[in-house]
This record gives C-alpha cells, sequence and structure tokens, in this order.
C-alpha cells in the first residue's frame, strides 16, 4: 500500500508538478504578450483618432481658402505665396497620411513582430505628424483662419491626439520591453521556445533604437 | 495589568499616529501642491475645499500641481497621474490634474481615462485658453483654476443629465471615453500659461467687462472679499483687458427686458467695452476693473437662452426692477435694473454684492446683505443660507 502511494507521490512529483511549472510560466508569457497586443491596438486606435481628424482639418482650411479668394478683390504675391505653400503642405499631408494608412492595412495585428515593417510605419506616421506640425506653422500666417472656433478645436483635438499617440508609444514600447527581456530569461525561454512565443518589434526611431539601452538586452 | 495595558496601548496610539501622519502628507491626500509658490497659503486652501466639493458631488478628483522646470509637460502630467492613480479619490476612476509649470510658463490639464468623454481636448483647450489664461496673465492664478473649475462643473452636470455641448460657452463636442481606468491617455491640452504677462494685446486676448449672470471667478478665495462663494463677476484685479470687440455703442433699452436683451447682444459679439450705456454709473467704475474672459461672456450667452424670465417687476416708486426667473431655474440669476431717465440700466454692483452661487453654479441671495431689490422676491421663500426654495 505504501509503495503504491510512493510510486503515485512520485508520479505526481515528476508530471504533475512540472507541468503546473510550465503552466504557469506559459500563462505569465501569454499575459505579457496580450499587454503588447492591447498597447499596440491603443496605439494603432489614436493613429485612427488621427486618420479621422486630419479631412476635418483639411476640409476647414480649403473652405477658408475658398472663402478668402472669393472675397479678397486683390491677392497679393505675397498672399499668393503664402496660398500656394498651404496647398503644398496639405497635399504633403494628405500623401502621408495615405502612406501610413497602407501600411496598417498591410499587415494588422501583425505588425508587431515585424521590426522593419514597425519602423517603416513610425517613419510614415512621424511624416504624417509633422505634416501637421507643417500645417499649423503655416497657418500662422491666417489669423481669421486661427482665431475661428473650428480651426482651434480641431487643432486642440490634434494636438492632443499626438500626445496621446506618444503617451501609447511609450507604453507599447515599455510591454515590449518587458515581454522581450522575459523571453530570454531561464526558464521562460525554454516555455517559449516550445509556445512558439516571438520577440516584438519596437515602434521608434533608427536614433532612439541606437540610443536606446534596452537595445543590448535585445 | 496597568502596564502591559500601557505597553499596547502606546505602540498602537503610536501607530495610529503615523498613520495619520502618514495619510497626511501621502502624494494621494495633497490636492493642490505648490511648489512654484504661485498661490497664497489661504488660496491653497479654499481651492483645496473647493476640489473638496467636486469630488463629493460629482465624483472627480481635481488636483492641481504647480512646479519648476518639469521638462515635457506632457510627459510629466502623464507619470504624474501614473503616480496618483493608487491614490486617487474618485470611486469611478474621474480625475482631472491641473500641472502649471511655471519655467517654462505652461499650463496643462490632463484628463483620466474616464473622464474623456466629458471633457473633450478642444474643451480643455478652451476653457485653458479662454477663462484660465487671462486670470493668469494678472497674475491671478488661484482665480484662473477657479473660473475655470466653474466650467468644468457645468460640462459635469450635462454630461450627468446627457445634455450635449450646445447649451455650454463652449458650443462644440466630441471625443470618447477610450477605456476605464484612473490612469490617463494623455488626454487633455497644454497652453502657454502667460503668467503675470498682464493683458494681451488688442485681438488676441479673450478678456472684456465681466458679464453678470455667471460666478465668473468661482467663490473667491479665502482673504479676499468673499467668505462664501463669490456673486456674479466677482471681485477685483487691473485695468480692463484689451482684446475682443468694442462694437460701437450700446444704448439702454426703454424697459428692463429691452436693457437685458441689449446686454445680452453685447455679450454675443464679445463685446468689451465697460462704459456702455446700458450699465450704471457705478457699475462702469466696477467693470473697467474687472477681469473678464471671452468664455464667461459665452457662458452668459449660452446660459441665459435656457432661461424663461417672468415679467420685470418694478418697486412702488419705479425706481428699480428686477427681472428673475422661476426658482427652479437654480442656475438663472435675477438681474437688477436701476431708471435712468426714461431708459433702465443694469445695477451689477448691486447684483455682485447680493448674489452668490455656491459651487453647482446655483445662486442664493446673501442674508447678511441689505440691497434695494428685496421687493422682487417678497411673494418668495428662502432657506437660512438665501437659496429660493422651489415650491412643490
Amino acid at each position: 500500500m505504501n509503495r503504491t502511494l510512493s510510486t503515485l507521490l512520485a508520479v505526481a512529483l515528476l508530471v504533475v508538478v512540472p507541468l503546473l511549472i510550465w503552466t504557469f510560466l506559459h500563462n505569465s508569457l501569454v499575459g505579457k504578450e496580450e499587454r503588447v497586443f492591447e498597447s499596440w491596438a491603443q496605439t494603432e486606435s489614436n493613429f485612427q483618432r488621427r486618420a479621422d481628424l486630419i479631412p476635418a482639418l483639411i476640409e476647414t482650411v480649403s473652405r477658408y481658402l475658398r472663402h478668402e479668394s472669393e472675397t479678397l478683390t486683390a491677392v497679393t504675391s505675397a498672399r499668393a505665396e503664402a496660398n500656394v505653400k498651404l496647398a503644398e503642405v496639405m497635399t504633403g499631408l494628405i500623401e502621408a497620411q495615405k502612406g501610413a494608412a497602407e501600411i496598417l492595412r498591410e499587415k494588422g495585428a501583425a505588425v508587431v513582430e515585424d521590426a522593419a515593417l514597425l519602423r517603416r510605419l513610425y517613419e510614415a506616421q512621424t511624416a504624417v505628424g509633422q505634416g501637421m506640425g507643417g500645417l499649423f506653422a503655416v497657418a500662422e500666417a491666417y489669423p481669421e483662419l486661427r482665431a475661428s472656433d473650428q480651426f482651434l478645436e480641431l487643432q486642440a483635438q490634434l494636438e492632443g491626439t499626438e500626445n496621446r499617440i506618444n503617451v501609447a508609444r511609450i507604453r507599447f514600447n515599455g510591454a515590449v520591453r518587458d515581454f522581450n527581456a522575459t523571453l530570454r530569461m531561464l526558464p521562460w525561454n525554454l516555455v517559449a521556445g516550445l509556445g512558439g512565443f516571438q520577440r516584438k518589434a519596437y515602434f521608434r526611431s533608427e536614433e532612439e533604437a541606437r540610443s536606446a539601452p534596452d537595445i543590448q538586452i535585445d | 495589568m496597568r502596564r502591559i495595558s500601557r505597553s499596547i496601548s502606546l505602540p498602537i496610539a503610536a501607530s495610529l499616529l503615523a498613520l495619520a501622519g502618514y495619510w497626511l502628507i501621502a502624494p494621494g491626500s495633497v490636492l493642490v501642491e505648490d511648489g512654484a509658490g504661485l498661490m497664497t497659503e489661504a488660496e491653497r486652501g479654499f481651492l483645496a475645499r473647493y476640489h473638496d466639493r467636486l469630488l463629493a458631488s460629482h465624483d472627480i478628483d481635481y488636483r492641481v500641481v504647480t512646479a519648476r522646470g518639469l521638462g515635457d509637460i506632457n510627459q510629466a502630467a502623464v507619470a504624474r497621474f501614473e503616480a496618483l492613480a493608487g491614490n486617487l479619490r474618485s470611486e469611478t476612476g474621474r480625475g482631472l490634474l491641473l500641472v502649471i509649470d511655471a519655467d517654462q510658463d505652461l499650463v496643462r490639464l490632463e484628463v483620466s481615462y474616464a473622464l474623456e468623454g466629458v471633457f473633450p481636448d478642444a474643451f480643455v483647450a478652451y476653457v485653458e485658453r479662454r477663462q484660465m489664461v487671462p486670470f493668469f496673465a494678472r497674475s491671478r492664478v488661484a482665480d484662473g483654476i477657479l473660473a475655470t473649475t466653474e466650467l468644468i462643473v457645468t460640462r459635469a452636470q450635462n454630461a450627468a443629465a446627457n445634455a450635449g455641448f450646445e447649451a455650454e460657452a463652449w458650443g462644440a463636442g466630441s471625443g470618447g471615453a477610450v477605456s476605464g481606468g484612473a490612469v490617463s491617455g494623455g488626454g487633455g491640452a497644454t497652453a502657454t500659461a502667460r503668467l503675470g504677462a498682464g493683458p494681451a494685446p488688442a485681438g488676441t486676448n479673450n478678456a472684456g467687462p465681466a458679464p453678470a449672470g455667471t460666478n465668473n471667478a468661482g467663490p473667491a478665495p479665502a482673504g479676499t472679499n468673499n467668505a462664501g462663494p463669490a456673486p456674479a463677476g466677482t471681485n477685483n484685479a487691473g485695468p480692463a483687458p484689451a482684446g475682443t470687440n468694442n462694437a460701437g455703442p450700446v444704448p439702454a433699452g426703454r424697459s428692463p427686458g429691452a436693457t437685458l436683451a441689449a446686454y445680452i447682444a453685447a455679450m454675443a459679439e464679445h463685446n468689451a467695452d465697460p462704459s456702455l450705456d446700458i450699465y450704471t454709473a457705478e457699475t462702469r467704475r466696477m467693470l473697467s476693473q474687472w477681469v473678464v474672459t471671452r468664455a464667461q461672456m459665452d457662458s452668459v450667452v449660452k446660459a441665459y437662452r435656457r432661461c424663461h424670465p417672468e415679467p420685470p417687476r418694478q418697486a412702488l416708486g419705479g425706481g428699480r426692477a428686477v427681472i428673475r426667473y422661476p426658482p427652479a431655474e437654480r442656475a438663472c440669476a435675477p438681474w437688477f435694473f436701476a431708471r435712468r431717465g426714461a431708459a433702465w440700466a443694469l445695477d451689477l454692483t448691486m447684483m455682485q454684492r447680493a448674489i452668490r452661487f455656491n459651487h453647482d453654479n446655483h445662486w442664493r441671495l446673501d442674508p447678511g446683505v441689505e440691497h434695494p431689490y428685496g421687493f422682487a422676491f417678497e411673494d418668495w421663500r428662502f432657506d437660512q443660507h438665501g437659496f429660493p426654495r422651489i415650491p412643490k
């Protein structure tokens, strides 16, 4: 009787306990990976929020330019030059937004495992941000436009969205750092190999990647 | 036995004292942290009490931090919110954090996830630029914060009542909650604080004479004239700011209603002229000393659209009149008028003295202030604080 019980206990120790440990390690990796996906979803939703606001901004500026051309009897050469500049900035912004949207469509959530694609997306989204900044800078020459409630409102929302993107990006990179570091640690790395977990890519510029201390960990 | 009980009770008492001390100095318990020294102690205390009431009535934990050299104020605000998350006193994760960096001359109001649908970025930017900053430019930091809190209260009330933005000074509206939780995701807005910069040049400012009928600067900080919540307009400070429109003469009406309509129209045009004909002489003198923002003028116009005036009530001698609203319309304060020849002029001076507002923007007549307009309220009953009783 005692021998049977001892055998059973030995089997339990040899099979069940390692299984429990493996389950715990696997689940903790799943939890960290989910945090990566969740924070990426947050980042993406902020991209979408910005993408939804940009057409409204373009429309507001275009409407103002139409109104100005209808009401101004004589357009000075300086003004005409500014109008051309504004139109160029708007076109650039629209193009940048299109490029960024295409990259996102390309791979969806799987983008977080593709470092090259994420780098391209980072550059595309940065171009959108810069395009917006350029538009607001050129708009400085149009006090009436800048004073309009609609423009101010859109500007506030877009600036807010930029900040949200930045916050979400920092949190995403933090989640990636946590996940990747865990992936390399013993005994998680053993479980990760069997569970098919893959390293995630950071969402940052090349300069940031070069200067970031965590590049050593990866 | 006694020694044993003493030896037990002493450590317990010490622990309780330590716990109380920790609670008092813990970061989560400090509502106003004025590291940059922009406010007086009385102002800080008043703000903390006012924000305590905001928490009690709307479950919004509103913190204020002033500091110097914060670096990226947007990131600093998020980090601060993260640190506060465990100590947030709101049960529903409704938090606001106002950060002022005196060195960088920047102000940021950070909004928690749970409040993003109530306070979209455009609203926050509006209240910062058009309500808070004009006060900051006069070095009236506490007043600027209180004045803004008032618009925040109105927005929170309307959100609770599922009312849209159209009834408020800020008339747009979009945005939505991203997810639950007390931590911010970067929602809010940042603006140049213009601390002590003085009135902005004409055309760029948002200020003008104080519109009556709103509790403009919020309850006055302790140490100013008003011990309780402040009356319409509120107090003092500097010459009337430049900016906004001074769009020509606005003649007083031949009836109180006509004068009131002219006043509301002037506010709608952001007419900043304190010497308009629609004001009594004393009112003109008073207005020339006030800080008023464009947001306040917008607020008057929008707020009174929803009010249903009763016919004007005139004093027996015929020299004074009052336009009042049904007591159930608690945010619609009455208007006082003085006759001047054939015309009626707005007596904002007396309104400023006699009418006060609570943190929910409900008006009351200060029982301690004598004024010649009591005749218009003889048929109403008031509670001990001066709030009109609503007939059943």
